[in-house]
């Protein structure tokens, strides 16, 4: 077996992050300097997510009923045959237990049972809710001055008197807990990578981002995902700034994915500054012992020796370089 | 009874008292019977399994051992009762596509699921259909139970190697049918 | 036509040693393999990990002795890392190939190292590609040479033909037994370059170092071209010696000459030419005190002053360069690094073309401005301009005029809680303005913010007394904001794109600056 087979069967492994440490790190070296097991990589985590959105479902409560009415019947707890000779009066006693016990059952099944709600059906508010009203479910009374915008209309059938209309509305929401929830993380990264408009929400995010997830105790692989995808993809240049300052100082930001965010901002980030900062969060992972794969060596190397390159950047390549032990 | 641990209860069931019974079932129904279904690919199938694990689990109580977890048993009976459901020839027939939307909507969606959602589920379970009963039993303990493969190896009875070499054919497989665009079969050349 | 050896045929020596302080057990294994190959063709050598030695002789064919070395955790995995650690004989009699075949990842269990010592013809052509060694030596050899590794020592000594060393860190050294009559390249990051050669050679050298010292002790004439310093040595003519290394210093020396006669290259020619801090030597500085002014000038350099009782002037190619206080005015240029100023008591005049730039008190003003990147004043006295060319900037307590522009980032400037009014000019072209002031600030505004969302709230004021207008400019919304604050006083201009526009009634403390 090849070595990419033997990495990509680790593949699903690495999904569960189920890999120990350095086998981890193994496979995403692997993965980084291997073209066709990088795109392998990809599919795979685009399909365990997709996979993802296969919704529980929750069985009918009348199996539940159904369940307790079955133990209600003469249910005998199976034992060995040697174990019944010194637990005959056990199991008679377990026999009157059953016995009491169906009594209830079968007393309590002829008047409806009342099911407490498990904790899976409890149901979660969606930021992402769409919503269908009829119009009789929605009050007359418009109070606060909603924000509506991208207002359509719709008329499906001619002949039928129903029509439709269609907005987004703006509606307040505090989502309070701690920083460490995840709903909280998600909220944020989606605020990080919306793409969707310019904001300027994103730029005071990452303020607020850098203030409370730079404590030990709060970091999340998430945050710091979100931030290199900043780094990678934002248009404005003070907010990547901003995105490649906050990576260099959360703690446990030195993933592939960051250091590969990374390598992408210095090595073509138009911004000087952007470029300065991501060899200097090089050179703080090189002083402190995260491996560097060849890619990253090369690129070092590369902008050390870049004689266009502003020249703070290239010492600093130099310096990490020089702190690096392959 | 909510305070207890699974080891705790199956302690005081293994006593003979079966009180712990319901609690036992709200901690693992949802989850054996989300197994079962996606196994079988069908719901009465799927609420027959639920049904029969936990009365098996009662019967059997002094087989299950406090050093073990009790996922990974109910797991096991599970999987145990929906092979020898498919052995079954007959059975095999009754496959049917059921799709989720004849069943109560998941907990976590309301009643207008997107268009685009049904589209996804059923795209899902029918790349889940398309993989053997082995991988498919390994992908489903895998990714939507959790469980680790030394887990799953137990349940499935085989090794752990079987279930690393079935679980990566089964996303392989449903990879390329929920369109994973990837190549990769290209043979890396490592630079030394 | 590839031969894999299992080290089994020819010689073998077995070495089996269980280190004492460890559970590693070591196992040596050593193989000599003799192959044709004729003079003038090449041999090629790629070991990621061990020594490599060639030397030439009059001898025809190649001879290779080859050791290997795994340690591992226990036997298993000496087996496995002798099974995976591959030694391939390939090519023909034209071009030999001697290779160490590793996986690219493999079991923390074990390591190994191969080392390669060769006895080719003088004649052929080297090629030589590792990794790691701790040395790489190749000697006389009278064809080209080509050496190419990341950490290690690199030795070519008596090499003739044209020569190519590229390397990160480490150390390379030049021995010419005769005069150089071929080209010589080095390339290195991080490494030292000794190139030692007979006193009357005659060659041109180009040496190129950004922070090491160029030392020679021959007579040498040398000029800056662009920045790298361009000589001859003994004449023009000859070959020419390059020779770059980022951080390395570089010496050339001449056989039986007193090494304590080199000079410094850099520090000579930068005597009389001074225009480029580039071309200056490059210094290291750390000082808690300069008694008077502080005049300082280098190429690449760090610089840290506690205190300045004078002026200030610090000129750097590069580097960090931190000042406490300074008693005076205070002029801080750098191409390239970020700057940390404290309390500045005259103008400030800080650039920088690519870093951050903190300013702890300007209390005269003056002017700040990098080319990218942060720039943060806690405290100006005098009027301030601040300019970035993309990053954020903020002034925390404005007890003078700002003016503040950015490419891209966010301006948020706080007044002194003890200014009834002041001047603020603030300008971005991609991000948000922020505005504190006293709730008893007067002022006269003009807010405008262009932004490509037409239902955006985008200017906000804690004030009354503002009259805001939209239009339609070129596709974009063009809201403006104008009033008077507190019936009106110093104008406050802010302008700001695809962002929004906050103007505060202040709460929070003022930052209070003491004497030093």
């Amino acid at each position: 077996m090849s070595e990419c087979d033997l990495m990509r069967e680790s593949m699903p492994l690495l999904l569960t992050e189920s890999l120990d440490p350095a086998q981890r790190e193994l496979t995403h070296q692997h993965i980084e300097s291997c073209a066709a097991c990088g795109d392998e990589w990809l599919g795979f985590r685009e399909t365990w997510t997709f996979l993802g959105s296969l919704p529980e479902v929750e069985p009918r409560a009348e199996l539940r009923t159904r369940f307790l009415a079955s133990i209600g019947e003469n249910v005998t707890p199976f034992a060995p045959a040697k174990s019944r000779r010194y637990m005959r009066w056990l199991a008679q006693a377990a026999a009157v237990v059953i016995i009491a016990g169906s009594s209830y059952f079968a007393g309590h099944y002829r008047a409806p049972i009342r099911i407490e709600p498990t904790p899976a059906s409890v149901s979660r508010y969606s930021i992402a809710e769409s919503r269908v009203l009829p119009a009789a479910a929605v009050s007359p009374d418009i109070e606060g001055r909603p924000n509506i915008e991208n207002v359509s209309f719709i008329d499906a059938n001619p002949d039928d008197p129903d029509i439709g209309l269609s907005f987004d509305v703006t509606s307040h929401v505090t989502v309070t807990g701690r920083p460490t929830d995840k709903s909280m993380v998600r909220l944020l990264r989606y605020v990080l990578e919306n793409e969707n408009k310019v904001s300027p929400s994103r730029s005071r995010a990452i303020d607020w981002v850098r203030t409370m997830y730079s404590k030990p105790g709060n970091t999340d692989p998430e945050i710091a995902e979100a931030l290199a995808n900043v780094l990678r993809n934002d248009s404005h240049e003070g907010v990547r700034i901003k995105a490649v300052e906050t990576l260099n100082r959360m703690p446990g930001s030195d993933s592939a994915d960051t250091r590969q965010a990374l390598m992408q901002a210095l090595k073509s980030d138009p911004n000087p500054a952007v470029r300065i900062k991501a060899v200097e969060a090089l050179v703080n992972l090189a002083r402190s012992g995260v491996p560097f794969d060849a890619a990253t060596l090369d690129t070092l190397r590369q902008k050390a020796v870049q004689g266009n390159e502003n020249v703070y950047v290239r010492v600093k390549a130099a310096e990490a370089l020089s702190s690096i032990h392959p | 009874m909510k305070h207890l641990s699974d080891q705790e209860l199956m302690r005081i069931v293994q006593a003979g008292d079966f009180s712990p019974a319901s609690e036992i079932y709200d901690r693992y129904s949802s989850r054996i019977y989300n197994f079962a279904y996606r196994f079988l690919k069908n719901s009465e199938a799927a609420e027959d399994a639920t049904q029969e694990v936990f009365v098996k689990m009662l019967k059997h109580a002094n087989q299950f051992h406090g050093d073990a977890k009790l996922s990974t048993w109910l797991f096991s009976i599970t999987a145990n009762w929906c092979r020898d459901y498919l052995r079954k020839a007959d059975n095999r027939s009754k496959e049917s596509d059921d799709v989720l939307v004849t069943l109560p909507a998941p907990a976590e969606h309301s009643p207008e699921r997107t268009l685009e959602q049904r589209e996804n589920e059923r795209r899902i379970q029918k790349a889940l259909s398309a993989l053997t009963p082995e991988q498919r039993e390994a992908i489903l303990l895998s990714r939507y139970q959790g469980l680790s493969y030394a887990e799953i190896a137990q349940i499935s009875g085989c090794s752990e190697g079987a279930v690393k070499t079935r679980v990566f054919r089964a996303m392989e497989t449903l990879k390329k049918a929920l369109g994973g665009e990837a190549s990769g079969g290209e043979r890396c050349l490592n630079a030394i | 036509m590839r031969t894999k050896t299992p080290l089994s045929c020819a010689a073998i020596a077995l070495l089996i040693s269980a280190n004492a302080f460890a559970a590693n057990v070591t196992i040596t294994e050593r193989l000599i393999k003799s192959l044709p190959l004729d003079v003038g063709d090449s041999v090629w050598i790629d070991n990621p990990v061990g020594n490599i030695e060639v030397v030439g002789s009059d001898t025809p064919g190649l001879v290779a002795t080859v050791m290997r070395t795994i340690t591992g955790v226990d036997q298993a995995a000496l087996k496995e890392g002798s099974e995976q650690t591959v030694v391939s004989f390939e090519g023909d009699r034209n071009v030999r190939l001697i290779r160490t075949i590793l996986p690219h990842v493999h079991s923390d269990k074990w390591t190994s190292s191969v080392s390669y010592t060769l006895r080719v013809p003088r004649t052929v052509q080297v090629k030589i590609a590792s990794r790691i060694s701790g040395r790489i030596r190749v000697a006389n050899i009278l064809g080209n040479v080509t050496v190419t590794t990341f950490t290690g020592a690199v030795i070519l000594d008596g090499v003739v033909g044209s020569s190519l060393v590229e390397t990160t860190n480490g150390k390379v050294f030049y021995l010419y037994r005769q005069k150089p009559t071929a080209t010589a390249q080095v390339q290195a990051v991080n490494a030292d370059i000794d190139v030692i050669l007979p006193p009357d050679s005659t060659f041109n050298w180009i040496a190129d170092t950004l922070r090491g010292d160029i030392l020679t002790n021959l007579p040498a004439r040398a000029e800056f071209i662009g920045n790298a310093f361009r000589g001859s040595v003994n004449g023009t003519g000859g070959p020419t010696i390059t020779l770059q290394t980022l951080l390395g210093n570089i010496r050339v020396l001449g056989i039986g000459i007193d090494v304590r006669l080199v000079q410094n290259v850099r520090q000579t020619v930068a005597e009389r030419r001074s225009e480029s801090p580039l071309l200056r030597p490059s210094k290291r500085i750390q000082l808690p005190i300069s008694g008077g002014p502080f005049d300082f000038s280098a190429s690449i350099a760090d610089v840290e002053v506690g205190e300045v009782r004078g002026w200030a002037h610090v000129v750097t190619a590069a580097g960090e360069i931190k000042l406490g206080t300074v008693y005076g005015d205070c002029v801080v240029t750098t191409n390239g690094g970020p700057l940390d100023l404290g309390d500045i008591m005259g103008t400030l005049t800080a650039s920088t073309d690519a870093g951050d730039v903190q300013v702890r008190s300007a209390r005269e003003g003056g002017r700040v401005s990098t080319a990218g990147g942060i720039i943060r004043v806690l405290y100006n006295g005098g009027p301030i301009s601040l300019q970035s060319g993309g990053g954020d900037i903020s002034v925390r307590q404005a007890a003078g005029s700002v003016n503040a522009e950015t490419r891209s980032g966010d301006i948020s400037i706080t007044a002194d809680s003890q200014q009834r009014t002041q001047k603020f000019q603030a300008h971005t072209q991609q991000g948000n303005i922020s505005i504190t002031v006293g709730p008893r600030f007067a002022a006269d505004i003009d807010a405008t913010v262009l932004t490509s969302r037409p239902d955006a709230n985008a200017i906000r004021s804690d004030f009354n007394g503002l009259t805001i207008k939209r239009e339609q400019v070129n596709g974009k919304t063009k809201i403006h904001a104008t009033g008077k604050l507190n019936g009106g006083g110093e104008r406050v201009e802010l302008f700001a794109e695809e962002g929004d526009i906050h103007i505060s009634n202040a709460t929070a403390s003022p930052v209070t600056m003491g004497p030093p």
